[in-house]
């Protein structure tokens, strides 16, 4: 009669978003930096994909409405580390999945940092949730 | 870093191939054997990923933050894995056959078609992991009935994620109204509400509370009082009914709700019952509502929820209790009728029913 189903399965979508973000990013910064073996073009497409979904979720689960449990508090963690508010992050947000979809060359460093900054937020919100789990 | 990341990951692997050996794949019970298959399936699958991470280690520095990232997120999966359900299922007994026995014998009952594992390991109350289909129990639980009618809010969960949703957009529709409702009683009548709580009303009941209050319906419809009863049950071991968090809505409201509940399925008489025991326990009790308990419990939502849980009941063709039932669920409701109206003889009833049940049902 516990919280813990709910706590659960927000354990695993957080956890999961974090493994599909950084295992994309591995991909886009081999082929953005030539670094051997460079991942094929499917891979690389996959890549794109996965980012771009991710950035799509955490701009539509963040827009005006209720504050929602995980997402609202990884926005307001990227936020604080880049000095900009909530509205400020959104657009940097879209404008990263705008040049995440066109071509992995237009990702600059800008957008790189930007999603490793995500990345931080969501290992750090996945963690937050793994300690609350075994620690109820 | 690199060689202490190198034998982390590969101290991980290890792991993952001790779970593997720990779980039978050909447990003779078929349901285990299922959650067996998903689990493999799961570590197999965490197995590949650790050794592409060895491969990724050799790459230059810029990677590193990311793999260091990923090790993180495996490692917390899997060690979430063992302590959740391999370590649990590994010790397989005869309390979790007998319980996951009467779970699944209950679930027929009712038309529910997913049948979870259910262990008697836990250290807490009772818990479900969805993914896995597997709901932890207390180690005694296996030999009492009075708090199994709980299983079923378990079950709800269950559905929530794996069937269909058990409460959606009615609820949601609901908890806005009732938003805008009391800001124009702010604007004309000036009742006084702190400016946090709409803010804070929207996000537990969102995120937090409307699942659990779903749960109870549900439970309710598909055990009837005796669901009722285990609640109170529960709630004379709390410290306050009226106490709420942002995770846990006041027991106090679920206790009137699922009143509300048996009301709604017109079982008038033990709904009456139960109250009568609930004001009782309040009024003894002396125990008094903080001010925003009203502001955060209004009755229109929780209808919402229910209504929204009764199409969804009626959507899956699952059956309610209607008090003619025999089987798991009158055995339930039984067993809380007897133990108010004869005492004496509960325990050895209890055992006796627990052992023709035994007998009469296998898996």
């Amino acid at each position: 009669m516990s919280q813990f189903a709910r706590l659960h399965q927000e354990f695993e979508d957080v956890t999961g978003l974090s493994k599909r973000l950084n295992q994309a990013l591995l991909i886009l910064k081999r082929a953005i930096g030539h670094i051997e073996p460079i991942p094929d073009a499917r891979r690389q497409e996959d890549a794109k994909k996965d980012i771009s979904d991710i950035l799509r979720f955490l701009l539509e689960k963040t827009e005006s409405g209720p504050r929602r449990s995980w997402t609202g508090s990884i926005l307001d963690e990227i936020s604080k580390v880049r000095r900009r508010s909530n509205e400020e992050t959104r657009g940097e947000l879209q404008t990263c999945l705008i040049r995440t979809g066109e071509s992995p060359n237009q990702v600059g460093a800008d957008d790189l940092q930007l999603l490793d900054q995500i990345g931080t937020a969501l290992d750090q919100s996945s963690a937050a949730l793994y300690r609350e789990l075994i620690h109820p | 870093m690199i060689p202490l990341l190198e034998g982390a990951i590969n101290a991980l692997i290890i792991r993952v191939n001790h779970l593997m050996t720990l779980l039978n794949p050909d447990h003779p019970v078929s349901l285990v054997r299922e959650r067996v298959r998903d689990i493999f399936k799961d570590l197999h699958n965490q197995h590949t990923s650790l050794k592409q991470l060895l491969v990724e280690l050799e790459g230059p520095e810029t990677l590193l933050s990311n793999v260091l990232r990923l090790y993180n997120a495996i490692a917390r999966e899997v060690y979430e894995i063992e302590a959740s359900v391999v370590g649990p299922l590994s010790r397989w007994g005869e309390e979790d056959k007998k319980l996951t026995v009467l779970t699944v014998t209950a679930c027929k009952e009712v038309k529910i078609k997913e049948f979870p594992v259910v262990l008697a390991t836990s250290e807490m109350y009772y818990r479900i992991f969805p993914k896995y289909g597997v709901i932890t129990v207390p180690a005694t639980e296996s030999r009492g009935l009075l708090n199994l009618p709980d299983l079923f809010h378990e079950l709800g969960h269950y559905g929530h994620y794996h069937r269909q949703k058990i409460f959606s957009n009615r609820t949601l529709v609901s908890i806005r109204a009732y938003l805008d409702k009391t800001e124009q009683e702010q604007q004309r009548l000036a009742r006084p509400i702190k400016p946090d709580w709409p803010k804070d009303f929207e996000y537990v009941w969102t995120n937090r509370w409307a699942e659990e209050i779903a749960c109870d319906v549900f439970a309710t419809f598909l055990v009837g009082p005796a669901y009722g009863w285990a609640n109170l049950h529960l709630i004379l071991r709390q410290p306050t009914p009226f106490g709420f968090s942002i995770t846990h809505p006041a027991d106090a409201a679920r206790m009137d709700n699922i009143l509300r509940v048996l009301k709604r399925m017109e079982l008038h008489e033990p709904a009456q019952e139960i109250e009568s025991a609930w004001n009782k326990f309040k009024q003894t009790q002396g125990y008094q509502p903080p001010i925003e308990y009203t502001f955060f419990h209004p009755e229109e939502v929780f209808t919402a929820i229910a209504e929204d849980v009764e199409d969804s009941i009626e959507e899956a063709k699952l059956h309610c209790y209607d008090g003619n039932r025999s089987g798991v669920i009158q055995i339930l409701n039984e067993a809380w009728s007897r133990l108010r109206s004869n005492l004496a003889n509960y325990i050895e009833w209890e055992s006796q029913r627990i052992e023709n049940f035994e007998i009469s049902n296998r898996i």
